[in-house]
């Protein structure tokens, strides 16, 4: 999975250079380094995990502000994904506890996928726009198949742990980037967002649902900060 | 005619006559007196057209051997006014002129090949995007003289066109939107002796 998001990365954006010039060329370089970095998490209890990925995306944060930072500038919009940062590592750490439905974590992602596509697209960031919302086909397709397995065998099978860790880096990047660098972005939208990321907070409710209702359930609870996202995000273009 | 004028009249030939080597005259560009202008095919529908409206430079210029002659040129990325505050938040996102990380657009003359007794072309480097390629611009120098008000005060113009491959500076996301990627540049510049 990680090395789908890393190449559907490339496909659009194409190949980096060596050394990385542009942020776009960085997040190509820390995609790529999210599932080899799995296989160094592999092992860890949840915490290490999450706080292996706050590094990596902290150190990705300071590298794509580098030239603005080396040469004084500072933005007050930065503390946008620097939030992020903080508001997801807790989340993370917490997976383990939040993963009684197999459709907690997939259905999350899927829905933080497409909103930040919307609020990308409308935000002036065109290019990220394209990636998340290629992301949120692959993460379609794939809650999809849990779906259809479920109504074949009445249980998807619950994926590795690591799978939620590695979807879970490649998002958080590719926020980093977009609350970095979107010149339109709507900063209440884009909380509404954030806010998404507490969907799994309501695992242990939902997952007493019937197996079949749970994704949808999941969806029209993230859906309830998705949509005035997005509306934002269409009032602020 | 006396051996005084004859001398006086053979000063003032050899004056007039002899080759003379000039050093290079300095001038800085005139800010308010210089557009860089750019258009770049909009899906077939239009030219899209856009200026940079903050632009500083230096040039060396040798009028007797323009082959001696430089330019140096700073442009703000984010003076880029494409007549919609929109579009123009768009162009300096990271897609394209990626503002917050490569504020400047620089140009600086590598070498200069006379084609006529007032064109030539000046190549260089052109930096954007953190990306520089090798760039010609074929320049016309229009005409020097002092300010009609202020005979201390010289100005020289001139005028300057380029073609540049957007794609070449990594801004791929042109072609998806239907522009360009091919970028028809046209500048016209004045600048002040020093």
């Amino acid at each position: 999975m990680g090395l789908a998001i890393a190449a559907i990365y490339l496909l659009h954006e194409g190949f980096p250079p060596f050394p990385a010039i542009t942020s776009k060329h960085k997040v190509a370089y820390a995609l790529a380094a999210i599932p080899v970095l799995g296989l160094i998490a592999f092992n860890q209890v949840s915490y290490r995990r999450a706080a292996l990925l706050a590094v990596v995306a902290a150190v990705t944060f300071l590298w794509l502000v580098l030239r603005p930072l080396t040469a004084g500038r500072l933005d007050w919009t930065w503390l946008l994904p620097l939030g992020t940062i903080a508001v997801w590592t807790p989340m993370l750490a917490k997976a383990p506890d939040l993963s009684r439905s197999p459709f907690t974590w997939p259905v999350a992602h899927l829905a933080m996928s497409v909103t930040a596509s919307v609020l990308a697209l409308l935000g002036g960031f065109l290019g990220l726009g394209q990636v998340l919302l290629s992301l949120s086909a692959l993460l379609a397709g794939y809650a999809l198949a849990m779906f259809v397995a479920t109504l074949k065998n009445g249980s998807p099978n619950q994926g590795h742990p690591m799978m939620t860790w590695v979807v879970q880096g490649g998002l958080l990047i590719l926020l980093v980037q977009l609350s970095t660098f979107a010149t339109n972005l709507s900063t209440a939208a884009y909380l509404l967002l954030l806010a998404m990321a507490g969907l799994p907070l309501a695992d242990a409710k939902l997952s007493r649902l019937p197996m079949l209702v749970q994704p949808f359930a999941f969806a029209a609870l993230a859906m309830l900060a998705g949509i005035p996202a997005i509306l934002l995000a269409l009032r602020n273009f | 005619m006396s051996v005084f004028s004859r001398k006086a009249i053979a000063a003032a030939l050899f004056i007039t006559t002899s080759p003379v080597a000039h050093a290079a005259d300095h001038y800085t560009v005139h800010e308010d007196h210089t557009w860089v202008t750019f258009s770049v095919n909009h899906a077939g529908w239009a030219n899209a057209r856009g200026i940079f409206r903050n632009v500083s430079g230096d040039i060396s210029f040798d009028k007797d051997d323009v082959t001696n002659s430089s330019v140096s040129v700073v442009i703000k990325s984010e003076s880029l006014d494409t007549n919609s505050e929109q579009r123009d938040r768009d162009m300096g996102g990271a897609d394209f002129l990626n503002i917050v990380e490569f504020p400047e657009i620089t140009f600086d003359s590598t070498r200069i090949e006379q084609t006529g007794e007032r064109t030539a072309i000046v190549y260089g480097d052109l930096t954007m995007i953190g990306v520089s390629r090798e760039v010609a611009l074929d320049v016309v120098w229009n005409n020097e003289m002092p300010l009609p008000w202020d005979a201390s005060t010289i100005k020289t113009g001139f005028s300057a066109t380029a073609t540049i491959d957007g794609t070449d500076f990594g801004m791929n996301q042109l072609k998806a939107f239907g522009l360009g990627p091919i970028v028809d540049v046209e500048i016209d510049l004045e600048a002040l002796r020093q």
